[in-house]
């Protein structure tokens, strides 16, 4: 289908590509939604090369030259939504005016300067300027630097250092910081906050709030900690000595990060509503009908999932256990050099024990062919030469994207260019895919061989 | 025979329902299409130029000339796409706003119109109001604005759910 009908009227996919050029990234994923044709056009590479609505940390962490670059780039993009202000710069003098061309920036990342060459002041200064004529949402700020005065018109507020608990906010939606003095004061002085992040803070006080509803702290010292927080529904949490400190009957989604040698005592029963669950390791049975993620991060239930009959995802930087729910939806695999899967795990273990996996990360080199019936997404870092990759696209039949998150297969006998092109050619099975990601940096030093399949919009490059 | 005499002659439009418009050439040729056939024809005699367009009816066709007499003498700022681009898109002038303000059909004849005749400043107009229509609702409004059936089953819908998960974690 080349057009699309609206109004009586049938408009061709490029104008209505044209027509989401002008629209803003929320409204763009919405688009996604409506129905599949709005997708296939909202997901047009163009809509993405040509506007980015934010530049990012790895476009601006550079030294002096490269700020002039971005700074250059800034005034092209006047749907700008997110900057990250380059780490090379002495001052904020000459930015403030080009930020101006950018009327709808919203959210402004200072994390990356050098505080000490710009002076506390100055960044103040700078910030108090741009808070005046832009509708910022969002700030970042360096370490050494307190915001403060502007909570009471921002959302959301970001830090890495410690913040007083005296902060007053209505506005205040999230807050990262690294720790505070009482956790329990400062959800006093902000009454809707619903998102807090203290990396560092011990809760010794129980908590009180109508508004939150995501906490992540590092240490849970006092019982009931929760239980007064009536929508709290998401908890993160290094260390917490006793169970009942975290007795609430609300939670969702909790994750325990303690990385000591320490089995938590978690009781799944104590949690009837728990969906996401992630700890380092567990030694005891799981059993949930309700839980549909989980994650490892060191040692699995050496019995196997079969307590979890409604897992969706899984993601393991352990070994694979066992036994795995069939009705498994994802799949992530971390940590391979330590625990790397069996190669008959691929061809032979997808295909009959987990035949429903649509989605496989596979944070490795990809060293056989993966065989799956209904696998749609595909990310791995490579593939070991292009021949794995070639037999994967043809053995999973439904495979629609696959992310090559370091790019292109060790090429190692190959360094003349027209040997590399050659490999490149065989790509042409990659054809046969609605799509193909690519790192940006691929397309600086291989753009060519990828042209053609670019110019089929097969391949899109991410940043 | 010098620029300013060709742009005061007069050109017919021909449109797809064989109605027939004499305009100014100048406000013709704010369309790159009759631009392009005008100087393939050669403006050296004195008969009044013909210029079929198969693609417009003579409603929309009325209304771009319109658009174009009202737009004759704007200043043309540099053609290049990216310094178009910069200008915000709120700045919609009173009289565009009323020009485009017609019912969706219209408008999205109007913006096949634009891009088959190739005037650029009307093409940016009727975009930009068709993406102000949609812009900030969510996926069942934009539905109900443009009257679209929703062809996802269940476990598609999530998986573009997830999927738009993703590109926010970036």
């Amino acid at each position: 289908m080349t057009t699309f009908e609206i109004a009586g009227v049938s408009i061709p996919t490029e104008l209505l590509v044209r027509i989401f050029s002008e629209l803003d990234r929320d409204t763009l994923r919405a688009c996604k939604l409506v129905c599949k044709y709005f997708n296939i056009v909202a997901n047009d590479p163009f809509l993405y090369t040509r506007l980015p609505l934010a530049l990012t940390a790895s476009e601006v962490l550079c030294d002096r030259t490269r700020s002039d670059y971005v700074m250059s780039r800034l005034s092209r993009y006047p749907y700008l939504e997110e900057f990250y202000l380059p780490s090379g710069l002495d001052s904020g003098e000459g930015l403030e005016a080009l930020l101006r061309l950018a009327p709808k920036l919203s959210r402004v990342n200072l994390r990356y300067i050098d505080a000490d060459r710009w002076k506390g002041k100055e960044i103040k200064h700078f910030l108090e300027s741009l808070v005046e004529v832009l509708p910022i949402r969002k700030i970042s700020v360096p370490v050494s630097m307190d915001a403060y005065t502007f909570l009471h018109v921002i959302d959301v507020f970001h830090t890495e250092s410690f913040i007083p608990s005296t902060i007053q906010s209505e506005s205040l939606r999230e807050l990262y910081a690294a720790d505070t003095p009482s956790t329990a004061q400062l959800l006093q002085g902000c009454p809707n906050i619903q998102k807090l992040i203290l990396a560092y803070a011990r809760l010794e006080e129980p908590l009180y709030s109508d508004s939150l509803r995501t906490l992540e702290v590092s240490e849970v010292h006092v019982k009931d900690a929760i239980l007064n927080c009536s929508v709290l529904t998401s908890l993160s949490v290094d260390f917490v000595d006793n169970w009942g400190n975290l007795a609430t009957k609300n939670l969702k989604s909790l994750t325990l990060h303690d990385d000591g040698d320490y089995d938590p005592p978690i009781d799944l029963e104590d949690l009837p509503k728990l969906q996401h669950l992630s700890v380092n390791f567990i030694t005891q049975p799981l059993a949930s009908e309700q839980l549909v993620s989980l994650t490892l991060r060191q040692r699995g239930v050496s019995e196997g999932l079969m307590g979890t009959p409604n897992l969706k995802t899984l993601s393991l930087q352990t070994s694979i256990p066992t036994s795995i729910p069939a009705g498994l939806h994802t799949l992530v695999l971390d940590n391979l050099s330590f625990f790397p899967p069996e190669p008959s795990f691929f061809d032979t273990e997808l295909p009959n024990r987990l035949h429903r996996l649509t989605t496989l990360h596979y944070r490795d080199t990809v060293r056989t062919v993966i065989a799956s019936p209904a696998l749609e997404i595909l990310r791995v870092n490579r593939f070991f030469t292009h021949h794995e990759l070639v037999a994967t696209v043809r053995a999973c039949p439904c495979l629609r994207k696959i992310y090559l998150l370091h790019g292109r297969p060790w090429e190692r006998e190959s360094n003349t260019m027209e040997a590399k092109n050659r490999q490149w050619g065989d790509f042409a099975v990659l054809e046969e895919l609605p799509s193909v990601f690519i790192p940006l940096d691929l397309s600086r030093t291989q753009g060519p061989v990828f042209s053609d399949l670019l110019l089929a919009g097969k391949v899109s490059y991410f940043g | 025979m010098t620029e300013e005499n060709t742009d005061t002659q007069m050109v017919k439009l021909c449109s797809s329902d064989d109605r027939e418009f004499e305009v100014e050439a100048k406000v013709a040729k704010m369309s790159v299409t009759i631009r392009n056939m005008l100087e393939d024809l050669g403006l050296d005699n004195d008969e009044v130029p013909n210029i079929p367009l198969p693609n417009v009816n003579s409603q929309i066709l009325e209304m771009v000339i319109n658009y174009c007499k009202h737009h004759k003498d704007d200043v043309v700022l540099a053609t290049d796409d990216e310094t178009t681009r910069e200008r915000a898109l709120e700045d919609i002038d009173p009289w565009d706003q009323k020009f485009v303000g017609a019912d969706q059909g219209t408008l999205f004849e109007l913006i096949l119109a634009a891009n088959y005749l190739d005037i650029k400043s009307l093409l940016d107009l009727t975009c930009k109001t068709v993406a102000n229509m949609i812009k900030g609702k969510d996926a069942e409004e934009i539905r109900k604005t443009f009257n679209i059936q929703n062809d996802f089953t269940k476990e598609e819908e999530e998986q573009v759910r997830k999927e738009n998960e993703w590109c926010e974690e970036k």
